[in-house]
């Protein structure tokens, strides 16, 4: 599956600005839209961002989801700008996975068909090993059923794993554990370290408040 | 399921139409029929008119003219009538007292319309095959027979009589067995073979130059206006029933391509019909296809995905249309002869490409279909 190997996935960002913010952002005002930001492979980031100053779409411009941007976005040696369908592919089934705001699951499949989907790509992580990841966080019993029937903490769990299920040199989460009781969140965020620690991986946790669910190298305030 | 008629649809309808043309063209040119609806053969000669009374070689072909007939773009091939420039007559062996002057005449080969498995002729051989004109025997049947009380022959019981052919002047008079071999509906002369007649006109006529007063073409479309203009422009004749023909097999072939084109128009529809179908389909699953991308599944995973799915099915309508058109090949084939004609069982080559680009062209409209489709 993988078109293309990246030796040093390092994060560079350069003066970026995305197009709707253009007339908003002001110089010095983030320490990411309009800075140079060279971020390390295995580093912790936590971006903090009230709402509505762009978190969300940080989270999509990084995952090479939206290209209206100024400025510069380098996986690696990759420009987003310039990357060809294909690696872009290859980035996200081998070395960044996401767990998004909005969850993203397909509705009418359940809730193992969507975590085989990503498992299906690149075929490393055994299935016993996800019912056990399924099992830790307590939805092993709703393996089968539709996601669209699941509350939205069991589809936030779903969509955890999802994101666990495949190597990765970087994991980028937006509001991973909005729908979480504290119990579940100290259970996915013991679950993620765990693999991120296996996968020696970076995190880029986006949420609007500080928190404690992992060691952060850095905070960045959007 | 609209989609997939309207490809079997398009796939019967083209293949028939190149079917149709195809077994059109068979009979046109299939030799077994003696040529009967194929390219007419004609025998061109001068008009005789009052001025060639007195002048015989103004009944003669010059070169230039020659040149002129073949040039003309609806014959396909022309040959010289070579007439025997030597004295001849024939003499029944055996009882019965018959003779008669002939006037023997040869063509190519390729010219003769029911050519005899014994047609040849080799020096020193003292027997000469004839191809008599078919006319001649009802002549003889219907004429000589009844009014002289002579018995009536069929082709069989002439095939089997000998006669003596005897040619040349007193001078260099000799004597061949000659045994009818065959009959003629094209050529109204006693034809001998071109071999044997190069040989007695350089032996019984060495000084006698050859004139050429008769040649006969094979053309396309003797109704061709060019032609027919031609013939008048120089006053040459011909047998004329075959431009009445000739428009019937013009009828013919314009049907047929105007099926074609019909066929064409409706393998477009077919084609827009299902891309429009495939372009919905793939619309319909826009979502999920962006979630896959999103999973990091390549564009070209997700195209031969829906290449899988839409493939087989197209491939399905085409092969029972291509099916139903040999089945329409079969029925022509069990059900020609009742019309005195005799068609192919199978389908022909020319079939089988159309099927094959008609598939490619199916082929590729899919892939394009949905390479323009799932896109990143």
């Amino acid at each position: 599956m993988s078109v293309f190997y990246l030796k040093t996935m390092n994060l560079i960002l350069r003066n970026l600005v995305p197009h709707p913010f253009k007339d908003t952002i002001l110089p010095n005002s983030s320490d990411i839209w309009m800075r140079d930001l060279f971020l390390r492979k295995g580093e912790h980031i936590l971006i903090q961002a009230p709402s509505g100053t762009g978190k969300t779409t940080l989270m999509h411009m990084l995952y090479g989801l939206r290209k209206d941007f100024a400025g510069e976005l380098l996986w690696g040696d990759y420009a987003f700008q310039d990357i060809q369908p294909a690696q872009l592919a290859s980035l996200r089934a081998s070395y960044i996975s996401i767990v998004f705001q909005d969850i993203r699951l397909f509705p009418e499949l359940t809730a193992w068909e969507n975590i085989e989907i990503k498992r299906f790509l690149t075929n490393t992580m055994p299935t016993e090993r996800v019912e056990d990841m399924l099992a830790r966080l307590s939805i092993f019993h709703k393996k089968d059923s539709i996601v669209s029937k699941l509350s939205q903490g069991e589809k936030q769990r779903v969509a955890i794993i999802k994101a666990l299920v495949q190597p990765f040199d970087w994991l980028l989460m937006d509001e991973p554990f909005s729908h979480l009781d504290s119990q579940n969140k100290e259970k996915a965020a013991a679950l993620v370290s765990e693999i991120v620690s296996h996968y020696k991986a970076g995190i880029l946790l986006a949420d609007l408040d500080k928190n404690q669910y992992f060691r952060y190298h850095k905070i960045l305030y959007l | 399921m609209v989609a997939w008629l309207s490809i079997f649809m398009g796939t019967v309808l083209l293949l028939s139409a190149v079917s149709l043309w195809w077994n059109f063209q068979y009979l046109l040119h299939h030799k077994k029929h003696g040529d009967s609806l194929g390219n007419a053969y004609l025998m061109l000669q001068k008009r005789i008119t009052s001025a060639h009374m007195g002048d015989a070689s103004l009944s003669y072909f010059s070169n230039a003219e020659l040149e002129e007939i073949e040039k003309l773009t609806t014959v396909v091939s022309m040959a010289k009538v070579v007439q025997g420039r030597f004295p001849a007559w024939i003499r029944l062996q055996g009882k019965l007292d018959f003779s008669s002057d002939v006037f023997l005449t040869s063509v190519p080969d390729a010219f003769i319309d029911k050519k005899p498995d014994s047609w040849f002729w080799m020096q020193q051989s003292r027997e000469v095959p004839l191809i008599l004109p078919s006319e001649f025997i009802h002549l003889y049947n219907y004429g000589f027979a009844l009014s002289r009380g002579l018995p009536q022959l069929s082709e069989n019981s002439i095939k089997a009589l000998h006669f003596d052919l005897i040619v040349g002047t007193p001078e260099t008079q000799e004597t061949y067995t000659a045994v009818v071999a065959g009959f003629s509906d094209r050529i109204t002369a006693a034809l001998v073979p071109q071999s044997f007649m190069d040989f007695a006109n350089e032996r019984y006529a060495p000084f006698s130059p050859e004139q050429i007063s008769r040649v006969m073409v094979e053309v396309k479309d003797p109704s061709d206006a060019a032609f027919v203009d031609f013939m008048k422009a120089h006053d040459y004749t011909f047998n004329e029933e075959y431009l009445q023909w000739n428009k019937l097999r013009r009828v013919a072939e314009i049907v047929s391509a105007a099926t074609g084109v019909l066929a064409f128009l409706l393998l477009g529809v077919s084609v827009l019909v299902l891309v429009l179908f495939i372009e919905l389909t793939i619309s319909r699953s826009r979502n999920a296809l962006e979630m896959l991308l999103w999973n990091g599944y390549t564009p070209s995973f997700l195209q031969r995905f829906f290449l899988r799915q839409f493939l087989p099915f197209a491939l399905s309508a085409h092969l029972a249309g291509t099916v139903i058109v040999m089945l329409l090949q079969y029925l022509a084939h069990q059900n020609a002869p009742s019309l005195s004609l005799e068609l192919p069982e199978f389908i022909g080559w020319p079939v089988i490409i159309a099927s094959i680009l008609c598939l490619a062209y199916f082929s590729f409209s899919i892939y394009r279909a949905v390479i323009r489709s799932v896109k990143v």
